[in-house]
């Protein structure tokens, strides 16, 4: 009987005791909760304290990079204007030299810093886009009129193969153009005889675009450098080509933007592909 | 008519389109230009954006709101983002031109312009 006694008065005891550590236990969990929840709080008040710092200095740079362009343009607008009008019927052989190439280096400088502008602002992403739905056939149009005279100039061909079904892509109108333009430029410059070909087709959710040109073609251990900024092929060499080595920079961050990719296949002496992709709506 | 806050710019666009015989008038800012509109009745307005006192987008809300068919074509150094684009879509995309700019360039668009 007491026997009994002590077995249900042990169990009991050990009942709660049981009883006794779940529930500090469970109470010690709970603050432990608690102390979570609050640090849980205090970190994202913190992450949205630094979002917002980000937030604003990503702003601060935008407006900065906004202002250098304008402030370095602004003073290129007298000079470019004043330099070509002066009357040079009135100027003597050797002045009219002068202001030939008064004229010819400011223009390389207008185009340098616009390129130099560019490649900041698509780098440090603060160069927004006017994401639209466009029609490629019309862009190819613009950039083959703007280039046909260089090509006329160097007697090559420049023709343009651009199916009317293209499906419609959606992207920047100016900056399609911008990068069409660039492909075409140097397509010309590096090319003596035959010619340039501008192509697209629709593979897959993509148009294809490419600039086919029967040039001087690239190197092997060039082909893959060709996309960074300022790199030139035979920089070795004298420079016979002038430019600045910021076109496939612009390029590649432009379409990259747009959701494709740019790549080059060439051979040397026999001419290269430019080609990128641009993601169809 | 040209709102042009930088004199030397502002001389250089009246050269350039008084040698092809346009009668010319310029602005250094934007509040005289909103003050004198009704009295020149410019056939064309070129516009800048980054102007001391008003700026050239208020210049154009104010103008387009006393005459809509105003004919005004912005001239500026600024990219014009997607933002202003948004912000002046109810008045009709307005022309745009680059700076800097060539004469001849300047020319054409003037022309072209005052055709359409
Ligand atoms: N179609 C081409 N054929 C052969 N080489 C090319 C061709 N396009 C580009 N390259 C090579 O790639 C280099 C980089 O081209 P990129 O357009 O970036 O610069 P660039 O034309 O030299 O100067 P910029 O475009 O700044 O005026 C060129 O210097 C040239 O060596
Ligand atoms: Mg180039």
């Amino acid at each position: 009987m007491a026997d009994i006694d002590i077995i249900i008065i042990g169990a009991f005891v050990a009942l709660v005791s049981l009883v006794i550590v779940e529930l500090a236990i469970i109470i010690n969990s709970l603050r432990y909760t608690r102390q979570l929840l609050r640090i849980k709080d205090m970190h994202e008040a913190e992450i949205r304290r630094a979002h917002e710092k980000l937030k604003s200095v990503d702003k601060l740079k935008t407006e900065f990079m906004n202002m250098a362009a304008h402030e370095l343009k602004t003073p290129m607008v007298p000079m470019v204007g004043y330099l070509q009008l002066i009357d040079k019927k009135k100027l003597d052989s050797e002045d009219r030299e002068s202001l030939e190439i008064a004229i010819r280096n400011t223009k390389r400088l207008q185009r340098l810093v616009g390129d130099i502008l560019d490649i900041a602002k698509l780098e440090s992403k603060v160069m927004k886009f006017n994401m639209e739905e466009v029609r490629l056939e019309s862009l190819a149009n613009d950039a083959v009129s703007s280039a046909e005279p260089f090509a006329k100039e160097k007697k090559i061909y420049l023709k343009k193969v651009v199916p009317k079904n293209l499906p419609t892509i959606k992207g920047d109108a100016v900056r399609i153009t911008q990068v069409l333009t660039n492909l075409l430029n140097n397509a010309i410059k590096f090319t003596d005889k035959g010619g340039i070909t501008l192509k697209a087709s629709k593979t897959g959710n993509s148009v294809l675009v490419q600039v086919v040109d029967t040039g001087i073609g690239i190197g092997r251990k060039d082909v893959g450098k060709l996309f960074t900024k300022f790199y030139q092929a035979d920089s070795s060499g004298k420079r016979k080509y002038g430019g600045t080595g910021l076109g496939l920079a612009i390029c590649k961050e432009i379409v990259k933007a747009h959701g494709g990719k740019i790549w080059v296949t060439s051979q040397l002496g026999k001419g290269s592909i430019f080609q990128f992709t641009l993601p169809s709506k | 008519m040209a709102i042009e806050d930088r004199p030397e710019t502002l001389a250089l666009i009246e050269k350039i389109l008084k040698r092809e015989g346009y009668d010319f008038v310029g602005y250094d800012n934007g509040e005289d230009c909103v003050k004198n509109y009704e009295k020149d009745k410019p056939d064309l307005i070129l516009l800048d954006i980054m102007l001391p006192g008003i700026d050239g987008y208020k210049v154009f809300e104010k103008i387009k709101t006393m005459n809509k068919n105003q004919k005004i074509a912005f001239l500026s150094a600024l990219d014009i983002g997607p933002q202003a684009q948004v912000k002046l879509f109810k008045f009709g995309m307005p022309k745009y031109i680059s700076k800097p700019f060539d004469p001849d360039e300047l020319v054409a668009k003037v022309k072209e312009l005052l055709e359409s």
